[in-house]
């Protein structure tokens, strides 16, 4: 039989019919629980490496190693991934298991990819696949925790960070159980347990407190791993932690490292700035929204004393990109951190980490 | 009286604008003349039929074309420039010196004691009767352009750089000044008050000006504490509480000005509360930001301890 145009066309058209007819029928599975044939497998396998190799060329881990702190990204792992994957090196939790493709157990194979690769693919996921992209695609800074964790703890074939819990520690759970879903992070008493990119918020203005895990949970406030955190928070459990972690004033703040470090210049042009504001460059004085001493301070507004200096740092950067978001009231903060420089945030926050004595926390 | 008060040359009510009223009446009766000599030349021309005489013709175009404008333009210079002393001449040793600063978009201004302090206040402008004033001009920013047209020249306020202007009124009233350079967003919306009156109202309001926040009510006290707590002080000064900023202007005695926002709304309490709860959409582009939160009850302490600070 000679190949002709008219018979191709005709083959085509009832090809196409055909196919037409099953997909309406509805006789082809979407169901999971047969899984994936070994070839398909395979296949989206091999080009789901090929493209992440592909693009995550250029992305770098920070310089800051203090940003890969793997005891945050444990927690943040613990919070995100695990009710998919399990804990690296066992088993996946029995419902993940019934999907298809299967997260897969995250073993010392992982250990082949470059740090870039995985920050890749926690940012954007994988389609078809059913692994989630970050929260937030803009905060993807956040990352880098877990991917240290996951190298460190393939590595070391560890599991996860032992808990470790005071007898204080019980007794706060016992009183407030939904704290366990902050301590590991923040502490019974809000001074962070994982490391500077977690703020410390001991006796933190209450009404700054509800206002930040409202807007947390209404992705208002953008941050992939206090997002998912708040998203199953009540209103009054809401209330309750915000009262907690106001009130529970803790005197040991660890003396933040970087400011220690920092020399008095700086801490003088940070205070300088903070104190009086620049007339020329239209900065305002800091200290009458957040202290020390402020008169009156609303309620809405963070006390900054005390604070890590790397996160206060890293939160006037993301006002200045827009990336930060807040309560209705962080609009007042977008146009004075556009006018800041980067060593004047650096100022600003070395000065504010080094108030450590307890008179400079918010006043009662 | 006018929210809006007088902004115009031609209703001077000062030396300088009444000899640039002068200048412009005079230039306005003079060219009409000529236009309607010109006018009535060409009407001439073409209706007188016939040949016209080529000597006279020839006179006529030297001497209208060439000799008529020289001195005509000769005695306007010179009398243009003759006045030119008189505007420039700095006001005499012992005058009130005003320094006012342009600023996107309001006023600051220093008022130069006896004693050598400087009073400050913003957007509204006292000036004695009768009396030439020295004015410095600067800027914190960008160009702007500092005219009072009812009373004087406009001069240019350049950063970095000190300008000076004499202003000497003679008559009793409430003048607009506007910046006359663009300068941005809200140019359009940034004027100033200024209040010509008598020498002793005068000496009161700048003993007022020169106080310290007056006593308020037991009920704008709520006030002063919103005030306070929600930064305001951050970027305004009021002199003998604790709000000392100075990226804003001076409101140590708010209360006592005629307008809001550099001469945008009358001072009254609604405009007030709309000026702080929805700062933008009074003056776009205002370096002071909205504060959209502050609850009812709060909005209205506030204006009424602003409103105290006579
Ligand atoms: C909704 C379930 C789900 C969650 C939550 C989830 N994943 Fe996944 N993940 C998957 C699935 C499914 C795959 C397999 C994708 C594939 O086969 O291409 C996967 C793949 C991966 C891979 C690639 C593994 C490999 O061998 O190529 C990494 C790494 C990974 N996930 C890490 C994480 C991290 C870290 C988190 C938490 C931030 C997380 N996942 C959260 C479902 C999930
Ligand atoms: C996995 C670690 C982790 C856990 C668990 C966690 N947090 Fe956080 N929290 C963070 C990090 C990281 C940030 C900073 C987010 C950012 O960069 O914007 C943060 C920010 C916050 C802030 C904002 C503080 C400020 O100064 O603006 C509040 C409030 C807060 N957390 C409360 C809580 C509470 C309450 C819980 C428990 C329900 C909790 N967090 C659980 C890591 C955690
Ligand atoms: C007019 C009041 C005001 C002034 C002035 C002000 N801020 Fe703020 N700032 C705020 C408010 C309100 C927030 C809280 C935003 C939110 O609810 O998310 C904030 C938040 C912040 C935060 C984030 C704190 C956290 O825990 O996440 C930093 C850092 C900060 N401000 C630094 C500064 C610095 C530095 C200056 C001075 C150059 C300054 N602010 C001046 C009102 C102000
Ligand atoms: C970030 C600095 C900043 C903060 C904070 C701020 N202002 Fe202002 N404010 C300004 C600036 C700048 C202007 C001048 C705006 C203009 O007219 O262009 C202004 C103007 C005003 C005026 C008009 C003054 C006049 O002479 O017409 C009033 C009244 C005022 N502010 C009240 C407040 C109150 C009340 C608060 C606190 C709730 C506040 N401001 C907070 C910067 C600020
Ligand atoms: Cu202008």
């Amino acid at each position: 039989m000679l190949l002709t145009w008219k018979r191709a066309l005709i083959a085509c058209c009832v090809f196409g019919m055909l196919g037409t007819v099953v997909l309406v029928s509805g006789v082809v599975p979407v169901k999971a629980s047969s899984g994936h044939w070994q070839i398909t497998r395979w296949f989206l396998n091999f080009a789901s490496d090929r493209s992440v190799s592909f693009h995550s060329r250029g992305t770098q881990p920070p310089e800051d190693s203090g940003l890969m702190d793997a005891r945050l990204g444990a927690e943040i792992y613990k919070t995100n991934c695990r009710f998919c994957h399990g804990l690296p090196g066992q088993e996946q939790p029995p419902v993940a298991k019934g999907m298809t493709p299967t997260p897969p157990r995250l073993d010392r194979s992982l250990l082949e990819k470059e740090p870039r690769e995985l920050h890749y693919i926690i940012q954007h996921g994988i389609k078809f696949a059913g692994m989630p992209a970050w929260p937030v695609p803009t905060r993807s800074d956040e990352i880098w925790p877990v991917v240290a964790y996951l190298r460190q703890a393939l590595e070391e074939n560890r599991e996860a960070f032992d808990a470790e819990r005071s007898e204080n520690d019980l007794a706060a759970l016992a009183k407030l159980p939904v704290l366990q879903a902050c301590v590991d992070c923040h502490g019974v008493d809000g001074v962070s347990r994982a490391g500077k990119q977690v703020p410390h918020l001991t006796g933190q203005a209450e009404g700054y407190l509800r206002l930040s895990l409202l807007a947390f949970r209404s992705s208002e406030r953008n941050s992939g791993v206090m997002m998912p955190v708040c998203h199953a928070l009540t209103d009054q459990e809401i209330d309750a932690l915000s009262k907690h972690y106001h009130e529970t004033v803790s005197t040991n703040l660890p003396a933040s490292l970087e400011a220690e470090v920092a020399d008095h210049a700086t801490i003088e042009r940070g205070r300088e700035l903070a104190m009086n504001g620049d007339r020329g460059r239209k900065i305002p004085s800091c200290q009458k929204c957040h202290g020390p001493d402020a008169e009156n301070r609303r309620d809405e507004y963070p006390n900054l004393a005390g604070q890590s200096k790397w996160y206060l740092q890293r939160q006037l950067e993301l006002f200045q990109k827009r990336v930060r978001g807040g309560a209705q009231t962080a609009r007042l903060m977008h146009p004075i951190a556009d006018k800041l420089s980067e060593q004047e945030r650096s100022d600003l926050a070395t000065f504010y980490a080094s108030l450590q004595t307890p008179d400079e926390r918010p006043e009662k | 009286m006018n929210f809006v008060p007088s902004q115009s040359a031609l209703d001077h009510a000062g030396v300088g604008a009444e000899s640039i009223a002068g200048l412009f009446w005079v230039m306005l009766i003079g060219g009409c003349l000529i236009w309607l000599i010109v006018v009535g030349l060409a009407v001439y021309a073409i209706v007188v039929p016939g040949q016209h005489d080529q000597k006279r013709t020839r006179m006529l175009v030297i001497g209208g074309g060439a000799v008529f404008p020289t001195i005509v333009l000769t005695a306007l210079l010179t009398y243009g420039l003759a006045m030119l002393p008189d505007l420039q001449r700095p006001a005499p040793e012992g005058s009130q010196v005003i320094e006012v600063a342009g600023v996107r978009w309001w006023w600051r201004i220093h008022y130069r004691m006896p004693d050598g302090n400087r009073v400050e206040t913003a957007n509204e402008i006292h000036l004695p009767v009768n009396e030439p004033v020295e004015f410095k001009l600067k800027s914190e920013d960008v160009i702007h352009a500092f005219w009072v047209p009812s009373l004087g020249g406009k001069v240019d306020m350049m950063p970095g750089r000190e300008n000076r202007l004499k202003l000497h009124p003679t008559r009793v009233g409430v003048y607009r000044g506007v910046c006359a350079e663009y300068c941005g967003e809200a140019h359009t919306q940034m004027a100033f008050d200024v209040i010509v009156e008598s020498r002793e109202d005068y000496d009161e309001w700048l003993r007022q000006q020169a106080s310290l926040a007056v006593a308020i009510s037991d009920e704008a006290e709520a006030g002063r504490k919103i005030f306070a707590g929600s930064g305001c002080g951050a970027c305004h000064s009021i002199r003998g509480t604790s709000a000392d900023g100075v990226v804003g202007p001076d409101l140590t005695h708010f209360g006592s000005r005629r307008s809001i926002g550099a001469s945008v709304l009358p001072n009254n309490a609604d405009n007030l509360t709309r000026w702080i709860a929805e700062t933008h959409r009074v003056k776009s582009g205002v370096e002071m930001p909205a504060f959209e939160t502050l609850a009812e009850d709060e909005l209205r302490a506030l204006v009424r301890y602003l409103g105290e600070l006579k």
